[in-house]
């Protein structure tokens, strides 16, 4: 690898790394707008520009070949001035309305103008108008004042999304970036764009004018929309999720995630379920807990428990633990009636759930029909929302003595659920709390608690414990432990399913573990029957440019 | 326009011999003067020697970069699986450049003939010759050219009986400028818009359709059958020192017989301004400037230009360029600020857009040369527009920033007087400004 000099600091240049990229684990950070490490090389912002010592004329650090010994200054005064240039020819036609914008905050023109522009306007001619509020499809707007003219999202459409809706329209001073007319940006993955677009001419529908940058809360997350289990970052303010936007792990997701995980989050901020509720009377959790534990008790073992495989590892061990070692019920499953979801080889799975694999790992994947026509007297849902997906089931409710569900929305079971006379459990979603969930290849990848609970929502392991100290059982086979609930999950009850992996808990590093071990059989997905082995991997990305490469 | 006719013992001609013989379009015509010999000469050498004749010649490309044709075709790489593609640029449109047109309406076959010998230089099977959307007449008898030349068994499966298939195809822009940018011009041949390419790669290695491709102006290429007849050497004993053999002028703007001439390179403007030329349109108004190799070169002012020869050299040394070598010549009484912002306009509507400095920078000039030239600009433009254009050049993926600074700098320094009078003025102080 050639070793070259970066602002006197000597480094030695990676793999397939670029002088941005190089630079960067040098500490020292070349300003660039167009370069984009999982997109080609465009070399059109000018912005990166270097003085390469023996070379004339200044060269752009993105597409410049790394040689042994090659002496690089970004910081000398020709090259200041160079930036100070470009930069204002990127401003000249610029509408300058940063108070109305939403990438006001994690504008790139904002930050390079602070640290490299700081002059005076010079323009004395009018500015060149193009169009605003441009609908470009279903999530994306373009205001083309504001653009950069960059291509990034054009080349993210043409090489990540491979379905070429953008292109940069007319030339010269009044190019702007456009769609073929009755040719609207609808890929999948369209949302993106607004992610890498270094300014605020692409803007989400779903977030725009929704809050400032900097009034929100950072989170990272697991997106929960398929068994692809996309690494994400929850944004929030109010304790509302405002975005959720892909962060980086080139294992999985590599910068992107689907428009579908991305504009999947008002199911966390609304009609959630936050108080217990019996038939029409709202209960303080812990006389619903009594009420429960009375009516299990008075069941016997003729209880159904039906699980969802969007509950994460901890809930489902919790569970699993509850119904088979510390009150045995006669029925156990996990399953979901949710239809598959379209699937590509790009990010998407078919299977819409995020924790099928510990599902099938833990032994608990079952038929949601055959379990609510198996023969008990109470039944126990947790999560999801198996009415809703088959209004028919709403029928069968009646057949049992007692109908309890923990749901985290006031969905369609919520509704068969009390009019059946049932008690309803306000359930956490996986934002109010920490967890893991296994991808569709076994990774466990980690979760971290975004919002405070909804009301008095609990997070579905918190209340298999709660219900057992209200049964007076002991939950904990070897006592309570001194962890968090969810560490001693991990150490008291995953080594008793050799399926599942030996973590760590409370260190699981947020790109998340591969799955090292063996399972003793291979989990096949239940929607495609497929062997979930992950066979699409992603080209490494250079490491040193993660940071900050969003947005 | 006519074509040149003036001899005199030192003219030699290369280029223009047969563009007033009646029909020279035609390929019988070019057989009769000996046309396609010289690629049955080349057919029975190997590709390396006509490449090294080539080099030997010192022949450099007409397009405006100048660059000696020999050593850029050997930059082919040597073993490669991939298909090698020559493309021949006839998307002449640097303003005050006609050259190419005459070769390719009246000397059609002489360009085919340079190509045949160029794709086995450089081991091609397929030539495109990539020709400016406008050039609708000089299309059609090319095309018929090439008719004729399959016809005949000079290109096709077997041409000149060499056994290497040879095919050249047309292919039209569509008007833009900067596809005459040599990798525009590529991305333009493969269906993209025309925005040139980063480099590296260079064409040679990743050039049409990821593959090497040599790139030639047209006037480059029709040289090619005369090197290989007479000899390499023999090309390089015409003109002076670097700048060997006979160059195409393209002379317009005020004098009394505008047209294409040939001579060889290092003639005095004089000479070709007064002998070629015919002098000045008007007595009465002598030389006041005169752009040496069409409009993106510095401009020279009269006493620069009535000293300087016409080659490369001499020319860079008066810092300007000799360029395509369009020349235009402009007389006493016009109006420079505005001459210049014709200039600078041009280059605003052809900027691809592509790079921040030209795609802004191109257009904030024009805007101010326009102020400058109906009144409203201040002193402090001039200065600003020299910063601005400190901050283009050189800072781009192509050269069409440069192609506007160059001129703008030079007209700004060398006619100071006259943008300082507009300001002061605050519109053009001409009383009859010459403007055609």
């Amino acid at each position: 690898m050639p070793k070259i000099h970066i602002d006197e600091r000597e480094i030695e240049a990676g793999a397939n790394e670029n002088l941005i990229a190089t630079a960067a684990r040098a500490g020292v950070h070349i300003p660039h707008f167009c370069w984009h490490p999982a997109l080609s090389v465009a070399g059109n912002c000018r912005q990166c520009l270097v003085e390469i010592e023996g070379v004339p004329k200044p060269q752009i650090a993105c597409n410049t070949p790394l040689k042994d010994g090659m002496v690089v200054r970004t910081k000398s005064p020709a090259i200041q001035e160079a930036r100070r240039g470009v930069l204002e020819f990127l401003l000249l036609n610029h509408p300058i309305d940063c108070p109305i914008c939403d990438q006001a905050g994690e504008c790139r023109l904002q930050e390079y103008y602070m640290s490299h522009g700081l002059y005076d306007a010079r323009r004395n001619v009018d500015k060149v108008h193009k169009p605003k509020v441009v609908d470009l499809g279903p999530h994306v707007l373009l205001d083309a004042e504001r653009c950069v003219l960059c291509t990034r999202c054009v080349r993210f459409c043409s090489e990540v999304a491979r379905s070429d809706e953008l292109y940069v329209a007319e030339r010269g001073s009044h190019s702007e970036i456009a769609t073929f007319p009755g040719q609207p940006l609808v890929n999948a993955y369209s949302g993106n764009v607004v992610d890498i677009c270094p300014v605020g001419a692409l803007l989400s529908k779903e977030f725009r004018f929704k809050s400032r940058v900097w009034w929100l809360k950072k989170a990272d997350s697991v997106c929960t929309s398929c068994a692809r289990g996309c690494n994400v970052r929850i944004d929030h303010h109010w304790n509302q999720v405002q975005r959720q936007v892909p962060r980086y792990n080139p294992e999985v997701n590599s910068y992107w995630m689907c428009d579908r995980g991305r504009t999947h989050i008002d199911w966390i901020n609304e009609q959630r379920v936050t108080a217990a509720q019996h038939g029409e009377q709202t209960l303080v959790l812990r006389e619903a807990f009594e009420l429960l534990a009375a009516r299990l008790a008075a069941a016997g073992s003729a209880v159904t428990v039906v699980l969802s495989p969007k509950l994460a590892n901890e809930d489902l061990l919790a569970w699993r633990h509850l119904f088979t070692a510390v009150l045995p019920a006669a029925h156990l499953g996990a399953g979901s009636l949710e239809p598959a979801q379209p699937e590509d080889d790009i990010l998407r799975r078919a299977d819409p759930h995020p924790n099928t694999w510990s599902v099938q790992a833990l032994e608990l994947a079952a038929d949601v029909r055959a379990l609510w026509q198996a023969p008990a007297k109470l039944l126990l849902l947790v999560g999801d929302d198996p009415v809703g997906w088959d209004p028919a089931l709403a029928a069968g409710l009646a057949r049992f003595d007692f109908v309890a569900a923990a749901l985290t929305n006031h969905n369609a079971t919520a509704t068969s659920v009390l009019a059946a006379g049932g008690l309803l459990l306000p359930l956490a979603t996986h934002a109010e709390y920490a967890g893991t969930f296994n991808n569709y290849a076994g990774r466990v990848q980690r979760f971290e608690a975004a919002l405070a609970p909804f009301g008095s929502a609990l997070a579905a392991h918190e209340m298999a414990v709660e219900l057992a100290l209200v049964l007076r059982r002991e939950f904990w086979p070897a006592g309570k432990p001194r962890t968090s609930v969810q560490q001693g999950i991990w150490q008291q009850l995953a080594p008793a399913i050799p399926a599942m992996p030996r973590i760590d808990w409370e260190h699981v590093p947020p790109e998340g573990l591969n799955p090292t071990w063996k399972p003793t059989a291979r989990p096949r997905s239940v929607l495609t029957g497929e062997d979930a082995t992950d066979a699409y991997s992603w080209g490494a990305a250079p490491e040193a440019a993660r940071a900050g490469e969003h947005g | 326009m006519t074509s040149g006719t003036k001899e005199s013992p030192a003219v030699q001609r290369i280029l223009s011999l047969h563009f007033d013989t009646p029909e020279s379009e035609r390929l019988a015509t070019y057989t009769a003067s000996g046309g396609y010999s010289a690629c049955r000469r080349a057919f029975a050498r190997p590709p390396e020697d006509v490449t090294e004749e080539v080099k030997k010649s010192g022949l450099r490309g007409r397009g405006g970069a100048g660059f000696p044709a020999g050593v850029k075709w050997g930059f082919i790489p040597k073993n490669t699986e991939r298909p090698m593609y020559l493309c021949i640029n006839a998307d002449e449109s640097e303003p005050g450049t006609f050259k190419d047109r005459y070769i390719m309406e009246r000397d059609p076959h002489m360009l085919l003939e340079g190509i045949l010998i160029t794709c086995w230089a450089i081991r091609s099977h397929d030539a495109y010759i990539y020709i400016r959307g406008e050039f609708e007449d000089a299309r059609r008898v090319l095309q018929a050219a090439i008719d004729e030349a399959y016809a005949a068994g000079h290109l096709g499966a077997n041409p000149c009986g060499s056994g290497w298939r040879i095919d050249v195809t047309i292919h039209r822009g569509a008007g833009a400028y900067i596809c005459g940018e040599e990798t525009g011009l590529l991305e333009s041949l493969e269906g993209k818009k025309g925005y040139p390419r980063i480099k590296p790669p260079f064409p040679a290695v990743v050039g049409l359709f990821q593959s090497p491709t040599i790139i030639n102006n047209v006037e480059t290429i029709a040289c090619v059958p005369w090197i290989l007849e007479h000899g390499g050497e023999a090309y390089a004993r015409i003109g002076v020192g670097k700048s060997t053999g006979t160059k195409l002028w393209c002379i317009s703007g005020h004098v009394a017989r505008p047209g294409v001439y040939e001579t060889p390179l290092g003639v005095p403007f004089r000479t070709l301004l007064e002998e070629y030329a015919g002098g000045m349109r008007h007595p009465d108004r002598p030389l006041k400037a005169v752009i040496p190799g069409g409009s993106s070169v510095p401009v020279l002012t009269a006493s620069e230009a009535l000293g300087v020869n016409m080659d490369y050299e001499s020319l860079g040394q008066l810092g300007t360029m000799l360029g395509s070598a369009g020349v235009m010549v402009i007389e006493e009484g016009t109006c420079m600020v505005w001459a210049l912002a014709v200039i600078t306009r041009f280059y605003a509507e052809e900027s691809c857009g592509q790079c921040t400095p030209c795609r802004e920078g191109t257009s904030w000039v024009n805007d101010i040369m326009w102020r400058l030239e109906r009144g409203g600009a201040t002193p402090e433009d001039i200065a600003l527009v020299h910063n601005l254009c400190d901050n283009m050049i050189g800072k781009t993926i192509c050269v069409l920033a440069d192609a506007m600074v160059m001129p703008a700098k030079s007209f700004m320094k060398k006619f100071k007087p006259e943008f300082d009078a507009h300001i002061a003025a605050g519109r053009c102080p001409l009383p009859q400004p010459v403007r055609d």
